[in-house]
């Protein structure tokens, strides 16, 4: 191998210098010298008998050069062979790999013939690939855990992003936000921002909550920052159910209802607790929907706020939370979902209407039941 | 047509005064945001008229009822009520995993009805 290599670099050298010469005659003779192959012959015959040009010793040297090198890639298989040492001690790391081998094959692996060394390295290589190669040779035991790889995708760890890097990377958007697929303009109030759906998820995900399909976005205070995991947003998500049928509302009704349910199916974002009463009582006034749950926390005393103010839609709900404020924040959580579900507005022929559609989606559950969450 | 023209652009200029009124009003929360908010002017009349209907006599009687509590915010809370002092209303509400004595403060609350 180095022997290749010294002849390589001999042989390299003289043939730039080769050049050089030439080009110091004729700039065309060493520009061909160097690009065409073989072409050091003809300066080699046109300058044979100029003292100052004549690359003679020049082919000489790219000559032993080459032999060198030749004689070294010939060689080769006998140094990657190794020496009987290295081999031994190949043979000795196939057995502790459990790899076993037949009586031949270590008889082969140890031989003082390289070829014969080489071939039976191909054939262990063969031997490997097992059934997918189609080799003749018998399959060779290997440790189970070779045996039931586990999956790739199990191995590599999920992509995991600190809260902070996750803020960081988030894009603020301001003024009207549009989603043409809903029909839904948001006229963004001035001092709030917009993160999209994307960037939501990926606020959850460093939370170590789970994937929410609905979310479209979140929507923060500019006096707030992002990357205190305590700063309050509303979540913007858009519940595709389709359209949701207007019933009387009875707060006292409704409350009871919601306590009694010992089941409850939430459509819109909660806190985990349980309901103490309406810190707001479920009013709809044609087109938004909103209420303030207050909830004891599971497991603590702690009590906190979750705020909801949906604007409904022909073919379902956008929906505005706030969830686990302080309860002493009630009044900033219900004024806020309620201002954004305001300036939220349907397109035409996608807004809200009082008698049900003739076509499309209806929702299974009623404006009630998303404020009692009745299954 | 005119009239339509005018009613419109009154609409539109009263949707948006009161969209300005709701954003001052969260400039003034988040200035102080543990602090409940302050009821309007319009609720105090309400309030007089609630507590004329809701005499301490009237609600000292419902003790140990079932009772659903409306409070100025428009909030309602349902359970039985187990005291009521002049300060205070001391209702229990039964949760799934436990009862839980809630206080609220009699400022506050607008009505008290059976159930």
């Amino acid at each position: 191998m180095k022997l290749m290599l010294i002849g390589y670099l001999i042989s390299l050298l003289f043939g730039l210098l080769a050049v050089v010469r030439v080009w110091r005659a004729s700039t065309l003779d060493g520009v061909l010298t160097l690009l065409v192959p073989f072409y050091f012959i003809v300066a080699l015959i046109k300058y044979w008998s100029d003292p100052d040009h004549n690359i003679r010793l020049h082919a000489v040297g790219m000559l032993v050069g080459s032999t060198l090198s030749i004689y070294g890639a010939a060689h080769v298989t006998k140094d990657l062979a190794g020496t009987p040492e290295d081999r031994q001690a190949f043979v000795q790391s196939l057995h502790q790999q459990g790899v076993k081998l037949t009586p031949e094959q270590e008889r082969n692996l140890l031989s003082d013939d390289p070829d014969v060394v080489m071939a039976t390295m191909a054939a262990l290589d063969d031997q490997d690939g097992g059934e997918s190669t189609g080799s003749a040779h018998a399959p060779v035991p290997r440790d189970a855990e070779f045996d039931n790889p586990a999956p790739v995708a199990r191995e590599r760890p999920a992509e995991v992003i600190s809260y902070a890097e996750a803020a960081r990377s988030a894009v603020f958007n301001r003024g009207r936000y549009t989603r043409e697929a809903i029909g839904v303009t948001i006229d963004v109030p001035a001092k709030f921002r917009l993160i999209n759906a994307s960037d939501a998820r990926r606020m959850d995900r460093a939370r170590g909550r789970p994937e929410d399909n609905r979310v479209l976005g979140w929507i923060i205070h500019e006096k707030l920052a992002l990357t205190d995991p305590d700063a309050w947003h509303v979540n913007l998500r858009w519940l595709s159910d389709g359209w949701i049928a207007a019933t009387p509302l009875d707060a006292a009704a409704l409350l009871d209802d919601a306590q009694r349910n010992r089941t409850p199916n939430p459509r819109v974002v909660v806190s985990n607790g349980d309901l103490l009463g309406y810190a707001a009582a479920p009013q709809f006034d044609g087109q938004v929907l909103d209420w303030a749950e207050e909830r004891l926390l599971v497991n603590s005393d702690d009590r906190v706020v979750d705020c909801h103010a949906l604007r409904l839609g022909r073919r379902g709900a956008l929906e505005f939370s706030i969830v686990g404020m302080p309860t002493g924040s009630a009044a900033l959580c219900q004024t806020t979902v309620r201002l954004l579900a305001e300036r939220a507005v349907f397109m035409q022929g996608k807004e809200y209407v009082e008698a049900a559609p003739g076509e499309g989606l209806r929702a299974p559950y009623t404006v009630a039941a998303l404020a009692t969450h009745a299954p | 047509m005119r009239t339509i023209g005018a009613l419109a652009l009154f609409a539109l200029a009263f949707g948006a005064a009161a969209s300005d009124t709701d954003e001052a009003r969260i400039e003034q929360l988040m200035n102080a945001p543990d602090k409940p908010a302050a009821p309007a002017k319009a609720d105090r009349k309400a309030d007089a008229k609630a507590a004329a209907k809701n005499d301490a006599d009237t609600i000292a009687s419902l003790v140990g009822q079932r009772v659903a509590v409306e409070t100025r915010q428009r909030g309602i809370y349902i359970g039985t009520l187990t005291a009521a002092t002049r300060d205070a209303l001391i209702l229990l509400i039964q949760l799934p995993a436990r009862d839980l004595s809630y206080s609220l403060p009699r400022g506050d609350v607008a009505a008290v009805t059976p159930r």
